[in-house]
């Protein structure tokens, strides 16, 4: 069993003051691990343990003032017993402790019973006056309170410092009035504070109303980090803008349903359609197949279409490349795969790199048109709303039911115009409502 | 009510104790055919006879042997000092003998003996003739004091003493003499050892003895008009004397004036002042306890001088402001 004492950390030092233990009773400390802090008039040191063990007990408590070399704690191993001297020695502090507890105890019952006529502070100046240093004593004559017993005994009913009292009586005296009127002064200062907090209080329920009650907070964080991250560039440094068609797709409707006749156990979507029709009007006008990077304007030859594509935590853009290279229905296949592969997580980066051009779909949720944000740092995206049969009128002037698909195309300003992006669409339109081309 | 003097109240309380009890008795020193020193006793020689009204040759040992020794086998004396500095004649039969017999005969014998007396200056009548003794008497155990500052205190104290069992000096003041004031014609006792409040006040509690009532009466008077609120307690006895009404009237106004004639040193303003520092009031203090006396040094023949000698109306205004101090 080892004793950890109050360490004398200066030449001068005669107490320290236990600031914060380190350790708790039963922990494990290595010989040099910090064990407290303690505080002496200057300034707080750490003071490190001298061996290593377990913490068994602690003697003095933060806060408490020990004598420097006073034992303050044991280590010991882990089972060794505290030896019955200590124990003994524990128990005897207790005791005094107990009744050191009673003197304060009474001591308290006969301030609060009799009425003190000396407090602590002139005692001491007292003292100082009879056995002081000659520069103590002058000090001591300054600061000693002079103030009539009356004064003294409303300063302590009404809980006011007669040290800040400025004394009107004969000689400086504080008499009674001054108390009175420094009683006052607190209580209108308390006032004051207390009519502050209750503006307070009401701007805090004010505040209360008018901020929405949190259901749920939602770390941002995986793919939503990334998204949020994402869109944000784009939207911050693309300037972005729409142009909206709605297309008469009889034609392609007709080919779509032809084709998956034709072709056994395989499925053809719009989505493959529009993959494809895309990719030819990009290969038309490569403009919109590039990116802006450094004041340049780089324009790529492969054309590879992301398909924006919904995901359980977010949004992912898987690719077909080269798309205008290939055939419908490998279009469809690859389609398929990555949208499966996407709903179970399974995309891998190399699936979700690479693209030029994005297509992103929201047909399947009837929605007609609308303004998607550029799937950065590409230059373009084309957004596919609902098809919903409508009335057209055709070259004789009848009026006839046709399935009308509505497209937007969001561009990036910076790299082409109005004109460029509505002779995309012509072009992409012409396709779609002479659709042969894409087989 | 009617009004009458000073010493026509003690006159009257004499003549209805005599009336009333054959007992009492009268002895001292020009109290019959020239009616007292100064008056009180005129007339009450021809009502009641050389025998209850006895002249005594000039000596105040006599008088207050004689009286102690008929208080013993069962008289009332009352006995007359003609000057209260003669008391000093008397000393060793009221201080020795009338104070300690009670005590010595283990409460067999009482002494029911009164030994008025006369105190106070301002008649020019200087040093041997013009003093206030009190404080001497309140020192010895066994005897009583009492201190009456007006006709009708000092008509309903008369009578306490006389009925009282235990040697009792009553204190009167020549300038009081001839102040007026009301008194029942009917007898009436004023219990000893109980102070009067002469007036209600806040700022200042001032206490005072015998003709110092009179003079704090004034001097509040004029207080008044300066907005100062003082409250006169007066202890008509001083011996034992009420310390309760003094403690109260401290603790309502914090600041206190003892005032009597007697010289300031051991006077029995110290007395006053001790007390109320040992009691309750002390926490109430406001100020320090003052105290006026009279100067010490024996009362100068010089009028100027004698009136300077003693507290003065103008001394306890000045005091009074010093204390209020605002």
């Amino acid at each position: 069993m080892y004793e950890v004492i109050m360490p004398k950390l200066g030449m001068t030092m005669e107490k320290g003051l236990i600031e914060r233990w380190l350790k708790k009773e039963g922990d494990y400390v290595e010989k040099g691990e910090p064990l407290l802090e303690v505080m002496t008039d200057k300034v707080t040191i750490e003071v490190e343990s001298f061996h290593n063990g377990y913490l068994k007990k602690i003697l003095a408590k933060e806060g408490e003032e020990i004598p420097v070399t006073e034992v303050i704690a044991y280590i010991g191993e882990k089972d060794e017993k505290i030896s019955e001297e200590i124990i003994k020695g524990m128990i005897k502090e207790k005791g005094e402790e107990k009744i050191e507890i009673k003197r304060r105890e009474e001591e308290k019952v006969l301030i609060e019973e009799k009425p003190k006529y000396k407090v602590e502070e002139e005692i001491q100046i007292e003292k100082i006056l009879k056995y002081g240093k000659e520069e103590e004593i002058e000090k001591a004559k300054v600061k000693k309170i002079l103030a009539s017993p009356l004064a003294k005994r409303l300063a302590r009913q009404m809980k006011v410092d007669l040290s800040k009292v400025t004394g009107t009586g004969p000689g400086g005296r504080i008499v009674k009035a001054d108390v009175l009127k420094a009683a006052k002064e607190v209580k209108m200062r308390e006032a004051e504070i207390k009519e502050k907090e209750k503006i307070e209080i009401e701007r805090e329920i004010i505040k209360k109303r008018i901020t929405p009650e949190i259901l749920e907070t939602i770390p941002l964080k995986g793919i939503r980090k990334t998204i949020a991250e994402r869109m944000y560039k784009s939207i911050s440094e693309i300037p972005h803008f729409t142009l909206y068609v709605e297309i008469d797709i009889s034609n392609l409707e007709s080919l779509k349903d032809k084709l998956n006749k034709e072709i056994e156990g395989k499925k053809i979507s719009y989505t493959d359609l529009i993959v494809k029709a895309t990719a030819l009007s990009l290969e038309k006008y490569p403009i919109l197949n590039s990116t802006l990077k450094d004041d340049k304007v780089i324009i790529f030859k492969d054309i590879n279409v992301g398909l924006a594509t919904s995901m359980k935590d977010g949004l992912i853009v898987p690719v077909i490349f080269n798309a205008n290279k290939l055939s419908l229905e490998e279009i469809a296949d690859k389609r398929v795969d990555l949208v499966n592969r996407a709903g179970e997580n399974k995309l891998e980066l190399d699936d979700v790199s690479g693209s030029t051009f994005t297509i992103t779909n929201l047909g399947m949720f009837e929605i007609d048109y609308f303004s998607p944000i550029i799937n950065f740092p590409e230059a373009g995206i084309l957004s596919v709303g609902a098809i919903t049969k409508k009335p057209i009128v055709d070259k004789e002037g009848k009026i006839t039911a046709e399935p009308m698909m509505k497209l937007g195309l969001t561009l990036d300003h910076r790299v082409l115009d109005g004109v460029t992006g509505a002779k995309f669409l012509q072009y992409l339109r012409k396709i779609l409502q002479e659709p042969n081309k894409l087989v | 009510m009617r009004e009458i003097t000073y010493a026509e109240a003690i006159r009257e309380a004499l003549r209805q104790e005599m009336r009333k009890d054959k007992n009492v008795f009268l002895i001292g020193e020009d109290l019959g055919i020239y009616g007292g020193a100064f008056g009180v006793t005129y007339g009450l020689l021809d009502e009641f006879g050389e025998e209850r009204v006895r002249d005594t040759p000039i000596s105040e040992a006599a008088i207050a042997g004689a009286a102690l020794g008929a208080a013993i086998t069962g008289m009332r004396p009352v006995a007359e000092i003609m000057f209260m500095d003669f008391t000093t004649i008397a000393m060793e039969q009221i201080v020795n003998q009338a104070a300690k017999i009670k005590f010595m005969f283990g409460g067999k014998a009482k002494v029911p003996m009164v030994v008025r007396t006369p105190a106070g200056s301002g008649t020019g009548a200087a040093a041997q003739h013009s003093q206030s003794l009190e404080a001497w008497f309140t020192h010895v155990p066994g005897l009583k004091v009492v201190m009456p500052s007006t006709p009708y205190d000092a008509k309903g104290l008369l009578i306490s003493s006389i009925r009282d069992n235990n040697p009792i000096i009553f204190i009167e003041h020549k300038l009081l003499y001839k102040t007026t004031g009301e008194v029942p014609e009917e007898e009436y006792e004023i219990p000893l050892g109980v102070a009067d409040i002469k007036r209600k006040g806040e700022d200042l509690t001032i206490v005072a003895t015998s003709i110092m009532v009179q003079r704090a009466i004034s001097a509040s008077k004029e207080l008044e008009k300066d907005g100062i609120s003082v409250e006169i307690v007066d202890p008509r006895t001083l011996k034992p004397y009420d310390k309760k009404t003094i403690i109260e009237s401290v603790k309502k106004t914090g600041k206190v004036i003892a005032v009597h004639e007697a010289c300031k040193t051991g006077g029995f303003g110290a007395e006053i002042a001790a007390m109320i520092s040992e009691s309750e009031a002390f926490d109430y203090l406001d100020a320090p306890i003052k105290r006026l006396g009279g100067l010490d040094i024996p009362i100068p023949y010089n009028r100027n001088l004698e009136r300077h000698a003693v507290p003065q109306v103008e001394d306890i205004i000045n005091a009074a402001k010093e204390l209020i101090y605002r």
